[in-house]
């Protein structure tokens, strides 16, 4: 049973449609996605690139319907989380999420902000999830901080609490929409380590992002979008190596000069 | 460090409340010693009187004396139509004194402020009935009958009523028969508790009511005929009344034109002056006692005070729960398109509430929907105050809600919390944090806003200060004290609310 479930795609996404402003007369739409397909395996380390407004966000916010699709249906272990029957919040904890903004919750402590999710959601006892909550610290270096609120850390701070804020529940995967745009250059480096930590120890990853190192070093494959659409997928070497596209081969120029 | 500093300042505004209210009680005691010296007592015996003017009703007894009296010195005499009118002038400082019978001048002292009567009277005078001279069979009569009257106690009984306002009235025996015909009597029915105007527009009053015991006693029916008491002595010499009984006294003047019966009562006539309105003559101290040490006024104003808290109290409990209701409800449809029937409701609520006069809501919800329910007032008022706050508490939640970054509420759902978990757990909270200044301003509205149960009868402080100061005819007082212990309210209340936004800041 295990063995079959391995064998098949994590996520399945099937002709997925986002359109803004459908429903509102006053402005024009917008095709934030447009009829994309594809599939997300155990493992996999995606990341997706492209040009600002070309529907990325969209995209990832729309995998634990964040954003609810137009049309389309996104399988997640072969249940359609597009079927209004299906529980989204169970599948939610399965899928962890992390914000450009960081989004910690700033009325609680750095370890509250760790733990009410697998005390409240999962019934775990307060001195279990406490105790795993100071494992997730350490490994972020920041065992110190369990007492303190989210606004006596710096940028880089907050973005590795996201992080393991997202993992004290488990995930089977991983989301991050540009995790190090709004942090200072000397703490990129910080919150990089520890997705590429994760990433080595086989979390599936989908992350947004214009760290081209980050790709290149622990990518397993690279998406190129366009107008919501998806241009290119490729594994990081002919991706980077060998693009066939001329866009992708203009965007790539710029970002990575 | 800290501690110090705020101590200090809870110290220096504690001054400023102490300052400005014995401000307020020096008040008029600097105004009574300068300014406003016409207020103030200056007249305490008969020999006071010199160079004053004193009014009186004209042609009474007191008019007649005064205008003969040269020893008193007076600068003159005012003449009025109406004892009444002679009062009013004096307490607006037209004259300095009225001559008057002692029962009206206890009368006209206990309505009107800052009047007192002097302790020793003018003149002691006997009252008469004036009958046509030589009449002297009417005069037997009369005679018999008020010697009569007077051993039977029926006089007494008469005087009780109107004077001591003990026991009943006369009232003509069941089957009494007036078969020797009427007697006009001739009266000036201004002139309480002698002969005035009833509520019922009929003539009643010591004389009035003796003129009929009389009447019935001797076979008579007697009509009254109300004209200027200057008329009366006329009207008696020439026939046109048969006689005249207005508290007539004996004087050998009038004996010239009439007879006088033997009298039936004695009066006295007084001297009423002003006195301030508790300066000089009152300290602060016996003026604090008058207004609330007397009659036991402080258990009132006292439970005024708890009638004020426990409707503030209930209305900001129920009104937060409302108010929270009405949020949740509101912010939910913004967010979600949901609850659209609810949300509907909840707007049409916020926006009457908010569009109408809170003391109108206050009498609708007393005169119209509770109309025909029997349920304490105060329920009624705590009712009331709690929509009518539960309105702005819930705008200022909403507001609040509104105010937390959308990416808390992703983040929430995004770790599996369903809508209402992280509306508990992550929204709602950081919402009440912000909106923990508004919460204590709109206690401290909601506090003062209960000043106006007194609308429906409700005796809440602000109440009890009126009922005070009508019983003591001194609205400073009252009144200034009620509003210091507002202000003191508000203060301490302050001053928590502060210490509790304080703890709040502190962790986040
Ligand atoms: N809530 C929304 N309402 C209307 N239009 C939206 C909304 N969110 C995104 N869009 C539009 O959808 C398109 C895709 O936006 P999206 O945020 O997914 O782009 P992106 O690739 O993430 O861009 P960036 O690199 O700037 O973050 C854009 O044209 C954007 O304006
Ligand atoms: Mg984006």
């Amino acid at each position: 049973m295990a063995e079959n479930l391995f064998n098949k795609p994590l996520i399945r996404v099937e002709n997925l449609f986002k359109i803004f402003g459908e429903n509102d007369t006053k402005k024009p739409t917008v095709n934030a996605i447009d009829n994309v397909s594809l599939e997300i395996n155990r493992g996999d380390v995606m990341v997706i690139i492209g040009p600002s407004g070309s529907g990325k966000s969209t995209f990832l916010r729309s995998l634990n319907l964040l954003e609810q699709p137009s049309s389309g249906h996104i399988y997640v272990n072969d249940v359609d989380i597009t079927d209004k029957n299906v529980d989204i919040d169970k599948h939610r904890q399965k899928m962890g999420m992390v914000f450009q903004h960081f989004n910690l919750f700033p009325h609680l402590t750095i370890l509250r902000n760790l733990t009410i999710g697998p005390e409240k959601l999962q019934g775990r006892s307060i001195k279990d999830a406490e105790r795993e909550g100071m494992e997730l610290l350490e490994r972020v270096g920041l065992a110190d901080k369990a007492r303190s609120y989210p606004n006596q850390l710096s940028g880089g701070q907050k973005q590795r609490i996201a992080i393991v804020r997202s993992l004290a529940m488990h995930p089977d995967i991983m989301l991050f929409d540009e995790p190090t745009s709004a942090l200072d250059p000397e703490m990129v480096g910080e919150v990089l380590e520890i997705m590429k930590d994760l990433a080595r120890s086989g979390m599936t990853m989908v992350c947004v992002t214009h760290e081209m190192g980050f790709a290149r070093e622990v990518g397993t494959r690279i998406l190129f979008m366009e107008n919501g659409r998806v241009t290119a997928d490729g594994a990081p070497d002919e991706f980077f190596n060998n693009p066939s596209n001329p866009r992708l081969r203009d965007f790539l120029s710029k970002v990575l000069q | 460090m800290k501690k110090h500093s705020s101590m200090r300042r809870t110290f220096a505004v504690l001054l400023i409340i102490g300052l400005v209210s014995a401000m307020f009680m020096a008040l008029p005691v600097f105004a009574g010693s300068d300014g406003t010296e016409k207020s103030a007592q200056t007249i305490f015996g008969l020999e006071d009187l010199e160079g004053k003017i004193v009014g009186v009703q004209t042609g009474t007894t007191g008019d007649i004396y005064i205008s003969d009296d040269a020893e008193l010195k007076l600068k003159g005499v005012e003449r009025y139509n109406t004892g009444f009118e002679a009062v009013q002038a004096l307490s607006q400082n037209k004259i300095d004194a009225v001559v008057i019978d002692d029962q009206p001048a206890q009368a006209f002292v206990a309505q009107m402020n800052g009047l007192t009567i002097l302790d020793t009277e003018y003149v002691k005078e006997d009252y008469a009935m004036a009958v046509q001279k030589g009449n002297t069979e009417l005069l037997g009569k009369l005679n018999e009958a008020i010697a009569a009257l007077q051993e039977n106690g029926t006089l007494q009984t008469i005087v009780d009523y109107y004077i001591d306002h003990s026991g009943e009235g006369y009232s003509s025996p069941k089957g009494a028969e007036h078969p020797n015909g009427k007697l006009v009597m001739a009266t000036n029915a201004e002139f309480p508790p002698y002969e005035y105007y009833d509520d019922n527009n009929e003539i009643v009053g010591i004389d009035a009511d003796l003129a009929m015991a009389i009447g019935d006693y001797l076979g008579y029916e007697v009509e009254i005929s109300d004209m200027k008491f200057d008329s009366i002595i006329t009207s008696v010499a020439t026939g046109k009344a048969q006689f005249g009984m207005a508290g007539l006294t004996v004087t050998e003047e009038r004996e010239q034109s009439i007879d006088f019966t033997n009298p039936y009562y004695t009066g006295k006539q007084v001297v009423i002056v002003r006195k301030s309105a508790g300066a000089q003559r009152e300290t602060i101290i016996d003026r604090f006692k008058r207004n609330f040490v007397q009659a036991g006024r402080w258990k009132m104003l006292l439970s005024g005070l708890g009638v004020t808290l426990v409707i503030t109290l209930f209305s900001t409990l129920f009104g937060v729960l409302i108010g929270f209701v009405v949020a949740i409800i509101r912010s939910t449809h913004d967010k979600t398109g949901g609850l659209r029937i609810l949300n509907i409701i909840a707007q049409v609520y916020t926006t009457v509430i908010r569009g109408t006069p809170t003391v109108v809501q206050l009498l609708i919800i007393y005169y119209v929907v509770f109309a025909s329910v029997n349920i304490p007032k105060i329920i009624v008022a705590v009712i009331a105050f709690s929509m009518n706050s539960g309105a702005y508490i819930s705008e200022i939640i909403r507001s609040g809600i509104m105010s937390i970054d959308e990416g808390q509420f992703e983040a929430g759902r995004s770790l599996g919390f369903n809508y209402a978990q992280t509306m508990r757990y992550f929204i709602l909270p950081q919402a009440l944090k912000n909106v923990i200044p508004a919460l204590g301003n709109e206690f401290i509205t909601l506090l003062k806003e209960t000043s106006i149960s007194g609308y429906i009868a409700i005796n809440d402080m602000t109440k009890v200060g009126d009922v005070i100061r009508s019983r003591t005819y001194d609205a400073f007082m009252p009144l200034v004290t009620v509003a210091l212990v507002y202000l003191l309210l508000v203060f301490i209340f302050a001053r928590l609310w502060g210490v509790l936004e304080g703890r709040l800041r502190r962790n986040g």
